[in-house]
């Protein structure tokens, strides 16, 4: 069952409030998705990276909620668990007449491994 | 369809994902520019949740599927190994419907727009049956 | 075509893809530099003259352009007159 939370990763922390929330994040390196990506070579699954932006939006919203189209979502690092063990999802949630505009990175410091812009809508 | 290409186990050669994140079961067929792909989604998949296939398995179905189509290539043309490809960009990924639930047979083309250095832009669109299930424009890095 | 009205067609174009001014762009600029081009957006430039021109920049042909001059003239040395 897809869920990441406490699984892949832990919430370290949480802070802020109305619109916009930063999730300091541990990653699990351990989680069984790495056995196959890739074998022998942990990279974090963009699509995860992906789920995870949900799962936080989810925690904030107190909602669970349907990813209805990414306008645009760049990976533009690789996220290796065993070399990052924490990072920083930030979100800025918009909301419109029936969904959510979601603008949110994932970060680390000074790197960014992912940026992204969707519509999400309450299930 | 007339016989698959690649089916089963035999999928293993084009792409370096492995359980429980291999996403493609099947390739249809290949053309100069693009390749059908295949997968039928079993319930205990990883990414399904409440019985249904959700949107990170559609867009990680979808960019194995344009790696399936790289890796048929790989070794038709070099006889080299698929090279391990990673998504480095979606735009405009829509969900078109519901999603689909266990038990569905996804059916998924992928057209390549370009290939710039080792970056393939491919779009790409799942249907089950006659029904587009989701949409995307992808850039894979190889 | 004639040249200056195809430098006007690809700075347009240019400008409304990646999100800058014309007045941005000078013929000796470097283009990675002035439009913010990393890989993955590179890929949107040569899609992007491809669509626009029908012509296509192999990746061999991309090192030696550099500049905007550079691509004008090997865009304009390719579409059909």
């Amino acid at each position: 069952m897809l869920q990441l939370n406490d699984k892949y990763f832990s919430v370290v922390s949480k802070e802020g409030a109305d619109n916009t929330f930063k999730y300091r994040l541990h990653l699990n390196a351990s989680h069984e998705v790495y056995k196959g990506h890739f074998p022998g070579n942990p990279i974090s699954p963009g699509v995860c990276s992906i789920q995870t932006i949900r799962e936080c939006c989810e925690d904030a919203l107190h909602n669970r909620l349907t990813i209805r189209s990414i306008k645009l979502c760049r990976f533009s690092a690789l996220l290796t668990p065993t070399r990052c063990t924490e990072i920083t999802v930030g979100l800025s949630i918009t909301p419109n007449a029936n969904d959510y505009t979601v603008v949110a990175d994932i970060t680390n410091g000074d790197e960014t491994f992912v940026s992204f812009k969707g519509t999400l809508e309450r299930q | 369809m007339d016989k698959p290409l690649y089916k089963g186990e035999e999928i293993k050669k084009l792409l370096n994902q492995r359980a429980p994140i291999l996403m493609v079961d099947t390739l249809y067929e290949v053309s100069d520019n693009g390749a059908t792909t295949g997968l039928t989604i079993e319930a205990d998949n990883f990414f399904n949740l409440d019985g249904q296939f959700t949107e990170p398995g559609l867009i990680e179905h979808m960019a194995q599927s344009a790696s399936a189509f790289v890796g048929y290539n790989a070794i038709k043309s070099n006889s080299s190994a698929a090279p391990v490809g990673y998504i480095g960009e979606i735009k405009n990924f829509k969900l078109a419907g519901r999603l689909p639930k266990a038990g569905d047979k996804l059916l998924t083309t992928v057209t390549v727009q370009s290939v710039v250095m080792n970056i393939t832009l491919f779009t790409a669109e799942t249907k089950t049956g006659d029904t587009t299930v989701a949409s995307c424009q992808m850039k894979l890095s190889v | 075509m004639e040249k200056q009205e195809l430098i006007n067609q690809v700075n347009e174009v240019l400008a409304e893809e990646f999100e800058v001014e014309t007045s941005d762009i000078a013929p000796d600029a470097v283009i990675k530099e002035t439009l913010q081009l990393d890989s993955l957006s590179l890929v949107d430039l040569v899609a992007l003259i491809e669509s626009t021109f029908s012509v296509k920049i192999q990746n061999s042909e991309l090192s030696s352009i550099k500049t905007f001059a550079d691509l004008y003239e090997f865009i304009y040395a390719r579409i059909a007159k």
